[in-house]
């Protein structure tokens, strides 16, 4: 496997957008926040579905880094709400989960996600999603 | 060959005397009155003579006509009925004659009867020979089928058993169960939903009328707790009427050990993602960034600490989890699963489906059957949420070449709410009267699926279900059709012209019908005044041919005291009947064993009383055709006045065993009724209708019980 660690030259600062991340896991959003700040995006977080729903009310991100298996909301759900409202159509979704089956993959981009990553996940390589799915 | 002789030859000498008188009496009325005067004056001192004479004429005509009357008319009928019980039971010896007269024509049917012997004893010895050679062929078929490790049942159209290996019943019956629920002449869907087994059976069809091969259905089906795999196969695959075989094979152990395992799997693979995505994360973060502050790094290692821990927990627990890998697939096109919905539905529904024709052949990896109802539930709650104007029911093409993506699509009514998509996930399956205890999404887990409902506009909607694709298309049939190996051999093949279901029973020809003979013991003879059953036997006729290893025999504990003279008759000690079941356990399984069956009983309206009381207090009905033997026998045999069973056995030839026990009792019934069944056919009655009209016709018919 070809070194997939991201070096901090990885991170040219680019145009700030507004990530909000959507996980009930404290240990991922600690290293998902480290990252998108770094990014120089500005990053808000919600701890269940109910909340990250709001939030994309609320805070109007560009890009939601969203867990499936999330308490009240599951992932898919968020997904498919966000989807079918017109206002939203900008907002760019990466599915980040531990459902791994293929079932799931193909499920979440037939619910319209712009992009799966399965956990675990090689941080240069989301860093990178990130920024083309913003930047296109 | 009817009873009473005509009169006219007994009155013959009474009308020559009256033919006789009146040519006198005629005579006289042509003669002179003058002539007449003269002759009546001259034959006057003769008329006492005259009168006399006549008298003795009279008794002359009149001895005849009484002798035939009491003595031949008797005697002829006796050996009228002599004649046919030797007809019927040419090993018997025709009894000599009570009268002299008779002797000539006792000789004759003697002669007769010698002849009729020899041709029963050579058609009895031709019937050995077949049945010997029938037996080798059985004893090796069975010595076939024994060495395969499915069960093998071979139905006609009607799904009546005709075949069947010992491994089967091991398979579908439970090692304690004391009903046997396979049999020949039984229906296969005693065992199996009809549903299911017409579910395989229309996949054969629409195949053979697509011209394409029609040789074998695979299907899943519970029974008994356990998880069956089936394989349908027909028995000549391009006709549907000549049945079908069935392979069946116990999956239990291989179903709940994938399950288990792909469980465990999942439990591993997504437990150990978390942790690992946490950690890959923060170990690269600390890599990538060292300049970064103090606390930050803290707190990266604090991270990395934790997540390390719950990653060895996690795996401890997965690995002992994990069960050995084994996995069972059975394919099938697209094309016949979506048919197979459409047909149910529409007949469900009376609407109409739509289901464009495939691009391409696509393979699914499926349970069909629990996939079809799935979808048929699904149609059909979409349908009671308003009526769509048109369904939409197909294959997309999928983006991802590993699944096949079926679309349940509608316009002219409003999308699934994925609230309400969460209930209908967690009910169990049912569409008419077709019902799995599975849930839909058991069903689809169990498929490795994934169901999800689209909002297309707000008249318009759609189901959308992802399925595994099969790797790759089955080459060959999983198991060779019977045809293809040349003529099958049956135990019994004449049940493949079995009566067509559609017509009742009571118009069935009596040789096709199966019946159970049954007998009863019981406390006393009085059930109104608290007499009870104590025990029931019963034996099965399939083909004129009683199935001794067709037997229900089973002693009841009747709650009540056993009278002494009762114990004289049967011999059951009250002692044995403690602790066995009472008759509302006895009564379900007998009910179970006699279905889609004729009842047979000797004195059947004694022991259908107790049936009747015991079956309302059970909540059964025993609606079932009954033949009485011992209607029958006085029907049949009018010169004779006992027809106790003892008697009537012997008389026809029957040995008897076990009297008074009440498989005994059943098994000697049962022989007694073969021969009447014979007796009945040379009186012209043929159908269960004839036989219960001439039952009518026994002087006992209308004494009541």
């Amino acid at each position: 496997m070809p070194p997939t660690v991201a070096l901090a030259s990885d991170f040219p600062l680019p145009m700030s957008h507004r990530v909000l991340i959507v996980d009930d896991e404290p240990s991922i959003v600690i290293s998902l926040e480290f990252l998108m700040k770094q990014a120089g995006h500005e990053v808000s977080v919600a701890r269940n579905g109910q909340d990250g729903l709001e939030q994309i009310s609320a805070f109007r991100p560009d890009l939601v880094l969203l867990d499936v298996m999330l308490p009240h909301r599951t992932g898919f759900e968020i997904c498919q709400i966000v989807r079918e409202d017109e206002a939203l159509e900008h907002v760019k979704i990466v599915l980040l989960t531990a459902k791994g089956r293929e079932v799931d993959v193909a499920k979440g981009l037939a619910l319209g996600a712009d992009a799966y990553v399965t956990k675990p996940f090689s941080t240069k390589e989301l860093v990178h999603k990130v920024s083309t799915l913003l930047s296109a | 060959m009817k009873h009473p002789p005509p009169p006219g030859p007994l009155l013959a000498p009474l009308a020559a005397v009256v033919l006789v008188l009146g040519g006198l009496l005629m005579g006289w009325t042509l003669v002179p009155p003058d002539v007449q005067e003269a002759l009546g004056a001259r034959l006057a001192p003769y008329r006492p003579a005259f009168f006399l004479a006549l008298l003795v004429l009279l008794i002359a005509a009149a001895v005849p006509v009484a002798w035939f009357r009491l003595r031949l008319g008797p005697g002829l009928a006796r050996l009228g009925e002599r004649l046919r019980l030797v007809a019927t039971a040419p090993e018997r010896d025709l009894e000599p004659p009570d009268m002299p007269l008779l002797n000539e024509v006792h000789a004759g049917a003697e002669l007769l009867a010698t002849r009729a012997r020899t041709l029963a004893q050579d058609i009895a010895a031709e019937i050995q020979r077949s049945q010997a050679a029938v037996e080798a062929e059985k004893q090796m078929l069975e010595a076939v089928t024994s060495v395969v490790g499915e069960g093998v049942v071979v139905c006609n159209a009607q799904g009546q058993i005709l075949l069947y290996n010992t491994r089967l019943r091991g398979l579908l019956e439970a090692a304690d169960a004391e009903t046997p629920l396979v049999g020949l002449g039984r229906s296969i869907y005693g065992v199996f939903q009809p549903a299911l087994i017409h579910h395989a059976l229309q996949t054969l069809h629409h195949r053979r009328t697509q011209g394409r091969p029609a040789d074998a259905v695979p299907l899943v089906a519970a029974h008994g707790g356990r998880l069956l795999q089936l394989t349908l196969c027909p028995i000549d695959p391009a006709e549907a009427k000549a049945g079908f075989v069935l392979v069946i094979s116990d999956i239990t152990t291989d179903a709940s050990a994938t399950a288990r395992r792909d469980y465990a799997l999942q439990a591993l693979t997504e437990g150990l993602r978390g942790p690992l995505g946490s950690l890959r994360a923060a170990i690269e973060n600390v890599q990538a960034f060292p300049d970064m502050d103090a606390a930050q790094r803290a707190l990266f290692h604090q991270v990395i600490h934790d997540e390390a821990l719950r990653l060895s927990q996690r795996l401890t627990t997965a690995a002992t989890a994990l069960p050995s890998p084994t996995r069972r697939r059975v394919p099938i096109l697209a094309d016949d699963l979506l048919s197979a919905v459409q047909q149910k539905t529409e007949a469900l529904l009376e609407r109409s489906v739509t289901v464009p024709p495939p691009a391409a052949p696509t393979w699914l990896q499926v349970d069909s059957y629990a996939l079809t109802l799935a979808l048929t539930v699904l149609l059909q709650r979409v349908h009671a949420q308003g009526p769509s104007t048109d369904l939409h029911l197909r294959v997309k093409p999928p983006a991802d070449p590993a699944f096949v993506e079926v679309e349940l699509a509608w316009t002219g009514a409003r999308p699934v709410h994925p609230d309400e998509l969460a209930t209908w996930r967690t009910e169990p399956l049912t569409a008419g009267d077709e019902h799995l205890p599975d849930t839909l999404q058991t069903v689809i887990d169990r498929h490795q699926g994934a169901l999800w409902s689209r909002a297309d506009q707000a008249e318009a909607g759609a189901l959308c279900l992802l399925l595994p694709r099969a790797a790759e298309v089955p080459a060959a049939p999983p198991v060779r059709t019977a045809a293809s190996t040349g003529r099958p051999l049956y135990y019994d093949a004449a049940l493949l012209q079995a009566t067509p279901d559609e017509h009742p029973m009571r118009h069935c020809a009596l040789s096709t019908l199966t019946y159970v003979v049954f007998d009863t013991e019981t406390t006393g003879l009085r059930p109104a005044e608290g007499d009870a059953v104590i025990s029931v036997g019963a034996v099965r006729i399939v083909n004129r041919r009683l199935r001794a290893e067709e037997t229900f025999d089973r002693l009841v504990d009747p709650r009540r005291p056993v009278p002494l003279a009762s114990i004289r008759i049967h011999g059951i000690q009250p002692s044995l009947l403690k602790g066995q079941p009472t008759i509302g356990e006895v009564l379900p399984a007998f009910h179970r064993f006699v279905e889609d069956t004729v009842l047979v009983a000797h004195n059947a309206a004694f022991d259908l009383r107790f049936l009747h009381r015991d079956a309302a207090r059970c909540g059964l009905t025993f609606e079932h055709p009954v033949l009485d033997t011992l209607l029958l026998s006085s029907a049949l045999l009018p010169g004779h006045e006992d027809h106790s069973l003892d008697a009537v056995a012997e008389r026809l030839g029957v040995a008897v065993t076990g009297r008074h026990t009440a498989l005994g009792d059943a098994l000697t019934t049962g022989g007694v009724f073969l021969k009447l069944l014979a007796l009945l056919e040379a009186e012209g009655v043929t159908t269960l209708e004839d036989a219960l009209t001439f039952s009518q016709r026994s002087p006992l018919a209308s004494l009541s019980y």
